[in-house]
């Protein structure tokens, strides 16, 4: 079920432009059909310029699963790395650095995005590098714990014994018996990134006025809720909502099949 | 709160039980009537365990011995009721003074686990609550019991006192992480037998525990028996504690009752294939030592759980197979002496041929000193206070020997044992040498030549080996690193060893978890190898196996030390396996030698007290001939003045044990002892046991 809905959505970020009914952008002539409820010709309706609101759902997918998996796909990697890295060296490594992981994990994720755009300008990239940035401690966390179980076992004793390079140890011998961990750990964050992304593109911030996308869909639309224009606004909605939940229950799926 | 069963107080045992209403006296406390349990694999029910049939009387003990996966606790649980969700009962019934507990609702079946039947697990640290006081925890039966409340604290101080727990005031105010492993498992028998219940179930109760611990307990838990009249369910992988312990003894194998009758008879004249292979793949004195005979082992892997078999589930590794084994499944045969046997030729059992060449391989001693440690210690800092694991060890292991390292958890076995490996670096002025050349101290300082030279095969294979790689991928890193070479020479060495330690190339390309206990150990093993090591330090390396594994491997390390004139330190809780495999014995003690001399010495005495302490606690041992160490193990960051085995030493002279520390002295030639008793007044203090 959780993957149906997610591959769906992943299709249509690659494919959307050729299911859309309509261009998604927009037509000349579009502004004579403003705002029109859902009818035949516009399953979802039209929004404010005229556009169909199905094909900006559709392809709106694609900006905000780019964005997202990038984004956990950084703070992955970097979390991982460091995980690795303080699970394995222990002692004093790991009590510096822990500290300092506990004090950005202190600090409020949407708030924390929100500062760091305004100060590097709202772009798609620094979406990205500030998700990812603010990801990495959380997987940080969950990776060295894991690495500390492993480290007590005793292959790790057997490839000291054998004078194994740290590296050697760290990939071959550790990272492979952590990546389950570490999938878990992807899926469950990248339905946080999803969340995050929106919430960013409705404050206004990552995206190109005219590329679609849910959030700022919604942003531009809700004043309409007033006077009963609801289609706008609903679809994006339940397109987020359907995304999430859908990430999540794949996320549950691996992380019950793991254990 | 006060259950109805409460108001009734704790049955009486000695006198007749209450059934329904009617008194009954003469019938068995408990009837297992044929048993079958299922597990649900995937979407099927497997028949895990059937056909099991057997009646345990008033005040009787009943042992109930195999091998992992044979289904012994599976038996236990279901007549807890515990079985887990994946289990059921399929058929059959079971009988506590008479009534079914399979028909039981919830709340009568509650009721006879807080009266009738209790339990004691294996792991006592995780049978009691972490966060809650001992007082409070034995109370709370006692409350379940109907108890009134104020009467609870005095109970709860009774109950302690019985299980012989010193200072029971003390002990109720102590958190379970504040208590030894022995002391919790007190704990844990006091409250089963709280409600002097009529039937008490255990389940290895005492395979987490230290020999000279195990010997106490199973001592109480006899006591209490005798006292209490309670009727005991025993279940235990060891055949020398259930023989020991139980009056009458079914052997399991794959989920059937193989053979059942009493004890003594089972053990002194088997008379099923299987209970002949378990008993002939244990080590015992009797047999002789490795350069006497090999271990009888028994071929063949345990059938998969829910496997269909026709015929005899042990037709596959029988020595005496017949074709009628392989069709028709032999029913439990009565055999004269009320015993019986799940066997088409019980008769046969006596002269069932060996399965292993009985001749041990030759091999060439040397005297030639491989390793010297020399005035060796090792302080470890724990916040802030030092703690002695090592004091002054002076040992010698010579080319090709089998050193036996032995003593009670704590007494610092592996961390010497580190110290050699260079896992841990000693203190300044300790010496090790290989073969005259001094070993660095730091792994990171020694040459690969020397790190090859000084291996270890650990005591888990489960932990020891990458779950992730191949089995190939195992044993080529180690030669790739340890002896160096081209890729086909690696590879062609990593065949070799694979070969050498009895393993086909089908399994070449196998992770760890599609192979048996026994194979992983034996990949360890060739891991071990790599590098043709002129030691291997084996750490307990049969303790997690089933005795028919442990004797093949055991004659594996036989075959490897024959062959490669490699040496062994061979720590092992198991004397019996030591005094097999080793030619010398070291006896460690809080991180002291006590006692270094030939395996011939060592055993056959007379002994250091703590190495007669030691042997004693073994199973066993014959009654009235053992001295029972008193107390616990000390803290090694404070260690007792004089004889640091003053504390709980049998066989204290007096004032010299409690202020001046006895050195190691050659007191024989080749024997050495840290004790101020001469060896000829320990031999007269030891000379009921002797003779």
């Amino acid at each position: 079920m959780g993957a149906t809905i997610t591959l769906m959505w992943i299709f249509f970020a690659v494919f959307g432009d050729l299911v859309a009914p309509y261009n998604p952008l927009g037509s000349p002539t579009d502004v004579l059909n403003r705002l029109q409820p859902p009818s035949a010709e516009h399953w979802f309706g039209t929004d404010e310029l005229g556009r169909d609101v199905l094909s900006r759902v559709i392809v709106g997918a694609r900006q905000v699963l780019t964005v997202a998996i990038a984004a956990t796909v950084l703070g992955t990697i970097a979390g991982t790395a460091i995980g690795l890295l303080v699970g394995y060296l222990g002692g004093f490594v790991d009590d510096v650095i822990g500290r300092i992981l506990d004090a950005f994990l202190s600090i409020p994720l949407v708030i924390t995005g929100m500062i760091a755009l305004t100060a590097l300008g709202p772009n798609t990239v620094g979406v990205i590098v500030v998700i990812g940035l603010v990801f990495t401690p959380i997987i940080a966390k969950t990776v060295r714990a894991a690495v500390l179980s492993e480290r007590q076992l005793d292959y790790v004793t057997a490839a000291q014994l054998r004078k194994e390079n740290p590296f050697y140890i760290l990939f071959v011998e550790i990272l492979p018996n952590v990546t389950s961990v570490i999938i878990v750990e992807f899926t469950v964050r990248s339905g946080y990134a999803i969340f995050t992304v929106l919430s960013l593109s409705f404050l206004g911030f990552g995206v190109e006025p005219s590329v679609p996308d849910w959030g700022s869909a919604i942003q531009q639309h809700y004043g309409f809720l007033t006077a009963n224009i609801w289609w706008p606004v609903l679809f994006p909605a339940l397109a987020i909502a359907s995304l999430v939940v859908g990430v999540n229950l794949v996320a549950d799926a691996i992380s019950q099949a793991s254990e | 709160m006060t259950g109805p069963i409460g108001m009734n107080g704790p049955i009486e045992v000695n006198g007749p039980i209450e059934v329904n209403g009617t008194k009954v006296s003469s019938a068995p406390v408990l009837e297992v009537e044929n048993l079958a349990i299922d597990y649900k694999i995937g979407t099927d029910w497997k028949t895990a365990v059937r056909d099991i049939n057997f009646t345990i009387e008033r005040g009787q003990t009943f042992g109930l011995v195999g091998e992992s996966g044979c289904g012994k606790s599976t038996v236990a649980m279901a007549i807890m009721h515990y079985l887990p969700r994946n289990g059921r009962i399929g058929k059959g019934s079971i009988r506590l003074a008479g009534k079914d507990l399979t028909r039981l609702s919830g709340k009568e079946l509650r009721q006879v686990r807080v009266n009738q039947i209790s339990m004691v697990y294996q792991d006592p640290s995780s049978a009691l609550n972490p966060s809650l006081r001992i007082g409070q925890q034995v109370a709370d039966v006692f409350d379940l019991m109907g108890v009134p409340r104020e009467e609870q604290p005095r109970r709860v101080i009774e109950i302690m006192e019985k299980v012989q727990i010193a200072d029971p005031a003390r002990v109720v105010r102590r958190y379970p992480h504040q208590l030894s492993g022995g002391m919790l498992q007190r704990v844990v028998i006091a409250m089963a037998i709280a409600s002097q219940p009529a039937l008490l179930v255990l389940d290895e109760p005492t395979t987490s525990l230290d020999a000279t611990v195990e010997a106490e307990v199973l001592d109480l838990v006899a006591k209490l028996r005798d006292e209490i009249g309670t009727s005991v369910l025993f279940i235990s992988h060891s055949l020398a504690v259930i023989r020991k312990m139980c009056d009458r003894t079914a052997v399991l194998y794959a989920g059937r009752m193989m053979a059942e009758g009493p004890t003594e008879a089972i053990f002194t004249n088997p008379r099923h294939p299987y209970t002949v292979g378990l008993l002939r793949s244990l080590p015992t004195p009797d047999k002789g030592g490795r350069d006497v005979t090999t271990l009888d082992t028994i071929p063949g892997f345990l059938p998969p759980l829910g496997a269909h078999i026709v015929g005899c589930v042990y037709a596959d590794r029988c020595p005496i197979v017949e074709d009628i084994c392989r069709e028709v499944e032999p029913d439990l045969n009565p055999l004269p002496g009320d015993r019986v046997s799940r066997c088409h030729f019980p008769d046969r059992a006596p002269d069932i041929p060996r399965t292993v060449a009985p001749d041990p391989p030759l091999r060439h001693r040397s005297n030639e000193t491989l390793i010297q440690i020399s005035h060796t210690s090792k302080t470890f800092m724990q916040e802030g206070q030092p703690v002695y694991a090592l004091t002054d060890i002076d040992l010698e292991i010579r080319v090709g020997e089998t050193v036996g390292l032995v003593g009670e958890s704590g007494s610092g076995k592996s961390t010497l044992a580190k110290v050699l490996l260079g896992i841990h670096a000693p203190d300044h002025g300790s010496v090790v040498t290989l073969s005259g050349v001094e070993l660095a101290t730091e792994l990171k300082a020694r040459d690969q030549k020397s790190i090859g030279a000084v291996q270890m095969v650990f005591q888990n294979p489960d932990s020891a080996l990458n779950r992730r790689h191949s089995v190939r991928r195992i044993i080529s890193r180690a030669v790739t690193l340890l002896r160096g070479g081209g890729r086909k020479q690696v590879d062609s060495r990593t065949k070799d060893l694979l070969q050498e330690v009895r393993m086909g190339m089908q399994y070449f390309n196998l992770k760890p978890r599609q192979l048996s206990g026994g194979l992983k150990q034996r990949v360890a093993i060739a891991r071990a190898f790599a590098g043709s090591p002129a030691l291997v330090v084996c750490d307990e390396p049969t303790s997690a196996l089933d005795v028919s594994v442990q004797a093949a491997i055991i004659n594996l390390l036989s075959e490897l030390q024959a062959d490669e004139d490699v040496a062994y330190l061979f720590i092992s809780h198991d004397l019996n396996v030591v005094r097999y495999i080793a030619d010398r014995v070291a006896v460690m003690y809080l991180g002291r030698l006590m006692e270094v001399g030939t395996a011939d010495r060592i055993f056959g005495g007379p002994h250091h007290p703590y190495t007669e302490a030691l042997l004693s606690a073994s199973p066993d041992m014959e009654e009235g001939t053992r001295i029972r160490l008193q107390g616990e193990i000390p803290a090694a960051s404070n260690p007792p003045p004089g004889c640091v085995f003053q504390t709980r030493c049998p066989r204290k002279i007096g004032e010299i044990c409690e202020t001046v520390e006895p050195v190691l002295e050659e007191a024989e030639p080749g024997y050495f002892k840290r004790c101020h008793i001469p060896v000829a007044e320990l031999r007269e203090m030891q000379l009921v046991r002797l003779a």
